[in-house]
């Protein structure tokens, strides 16, 4: 019996990914980044007509700019329309002689595998197009831009969690979940930038590390843009990223709470899902 | 089998169930009756853990339902009021499924016993309200529980179909397994149960044999069940002789 115990978890997260990659949502979502990471990987035609296919690093920053947007958009709704309301199937997956740990765990990890699936799918077919058309220099960063992404598509999804557990019913939970996304992918930078303006005469000071940790959208961004290297065509804004993020800890700080938003999320929703009635 | 202690729930300042005390005896099939909303779910809900009680506790078996939910939970088969299964899956992968999660054999038979072996390999999203419920009612046979637990079976069915989990029911008491369901139909539970419990308002009114229960609202046995006479007139009766229930 014990050892049926620990495999509950996976068991339900074996279910919960099948039911995702059969549902509208992942095909939907999937279907569109694969497309536009193909499109994004592909140059467009040339005067010439002839397709011309952009190096890794390049890539990786286009496709970069795209995925910070649709995937923590797709993380929070994917976790919100999964948990808030109830049709009758959470009520009967908790009536079985499983923990509600577990049966949180084995949804979240079915969903955030998903998820995965649909990031690094996107990013692994540019990269198959890349890696034909121009070769592997550049390949790590592309990678590390994949990783990144990815990570954040997570936090969406452990934020949306706790969204559809807290909210309850689907609608809200699912609108609750589209505001967090305008707030961290739109609203976040204007306010960012006013307030660089005001501490630091509109040049990036000591501010932007805690501005980058306070949003992981942001964070990786800029993390992803400086590994890649890619921190030299943004100017001074590029130069400060590059000095506050180098050697020195800025960047520890930034993946630190990245972590943070990973767990904090998880461990709020995991607290209210194990009170609340069903 | 399933004993309530001074079972209380409450939703903020609403009293779903007040100071409950019931036992399920082995063998036994209660049934719980009473207008939406009085307690029905809520108390049926708290002998599987998923509502936990304001004060008192639910045993089942001896089991804390909220304590010891995991064991409580394993003597237990449910069929909730509202039904999903997951995606995009055959009756066989959800009876797979679940028998994998109570650590049993997904016995085939089961679809065999609900009628339902020829659609096993159907996806259960085609299937119809009476299909689902009976595959509801396999998956809650799964690793032969010593008590089911029915939120409304037959609610939302066709006559037919609501005939066809009848008999299901009738079988499983037959087998000796403990049954404790609510409904809306008193025809139906006078048939199915050895005693009816009537809640208004958060509380048990009345608890007893159909013929019991008959009696003490001043009712011949067929003039409970006759649907003429109708719940609402039987409720009003208990409400009467127990004003206090609906103070």
């Amino acid at each position: 019996m014990r050892r049926r115990y620990r495999t509950a978890t996976l068991i339900i997260a074996k279910q919960e990914l099948a039911a995702a990659l059969r549902g509208r949502m992942i095909l939907a979502f999937g279907g569109l980044f694969a497309t536009l990471a193909i499109g994004i990987a592909l140059a467009g035609l040339g005067a010439s007509g002839q397709l011309l296919v952009q190096g890794f690093t390049r890539t990786a920053v286009s496709l970069l700019t795209l995925a910070l947007y649709l995937l923590p958009m797709l993380g929070l709704i994917l976790g919100a329309s999964a948990f808030g309301g109830d049709d009758g199937g959470a009520e009967l997956l908790l009536a079985q002689p499983i923990s509600r740990a577990e049966a949180l765990a084995g949804r979240a990890l079915g969903l955030a595998a998903a998820l995965s699936v649909v990031a690094l799918g996107g990013f692994a077919l540019a990269g198959v197009v890349v890696l034909v058309g121009a070769g592997a220099m550049g390949a790590g960063g592309f990678l590390l831009a994949a990783f990144g992404a990815t990570l954040v598509g997570l936090v969406g999804l452990s934020i949306g969690v706790l969204i559809g557990i807290v909210v309850r019913r689907r609608g809200a939970a699912v609108g609750w979940a589209l505001a967090a996304w305008v707030i961290a992918a739109v609203l976040f930078d204007l306010a960012a930038i006013a307030v660089l303006q005001l501490a630091g005469d509109g040049q990036p000071g000591p501010w932007l590390v805690t501005l980058l940790a306070l949003n992981p959208i942001d964070g990786v961004r800029a993390l992803a843009l400086v590994g890649l290297g890619a921190d030299v065509l943004l100017g001074p804004t590029g130069a400060a990223l590059h000095r506050m993020l180098g050697p020195g800890g800025g960047a520890f700080w930034v993946a630190g709470s990245l972590v943070m938003w990973l767990v904090v999320p998880s461990v709020a929703g995991a607290a209210v899902f194990r009170r609340r009635d069903f | 089998m399933i004993r309530y202690e001074q079972f209380t729930k409450r939703f903020g300042a609403v009293t779903a169930v007040e100071s409950l005390d019931l036992a399920l005896e082995e063998g036994e099939t209660m049934a719980l009756i009473g207008p939406n909303g009085s307690g029905k779910t809520t108390t049926l809900k708290a002998a599987l853990g998923l509502i936990r009680p304001t004060s008192g506790r639910v045993l089942v078996e001896g089991r804390d339902a909220s304590r010891d939910g995991r064991d409580a939970r394993s003597r237990i088969g449910y069929l909730p009021q509202r039904l999903a299964f997951p995606d995009g899956m055959t009756a066989r992968e959800v009876l797979r499924f679940y028998a994998e999660l109570r650590g049993v054999d997904p016995e085939l038979r089961l679809l065999d016993r609900v009628g339902l072996l020829e659609a096993a390999d159907r996806d259960v999203n085609g299937f119809s309200g009476g299909m689902r419920q009976r595959l509801g009612i396999a998956v809650a046979l799964l690793g032969a529980p010593s008590v089911l637990v029915l939120d409304e079976p037959t609610a939302s069915l066709d006559p037919s179909g609501a005939l066809a989990v009848r008999d299901m029911i009738h079988a499983i008491r037959a087998d000796g397994t403990a049954v404790l369901l609510s409904s809306h139909d008193l025809a139906e539970v006078a048939a199915l149960a050895d005693r009816i419990g009537v809640f208004v308002g958060g509380r048990l009114g009345a608890l007893g044999t159909p013929a019991d229960l008959a009696r003490s609202l001043g009712l011949a046995v067929s003039t409970l069940v006759s649907t003429a006479t109708g719940l609402e007139s039987i409720y009003r009766r208990i409400a009467v002789a127990h004003p206090q229930l609906v103070a």
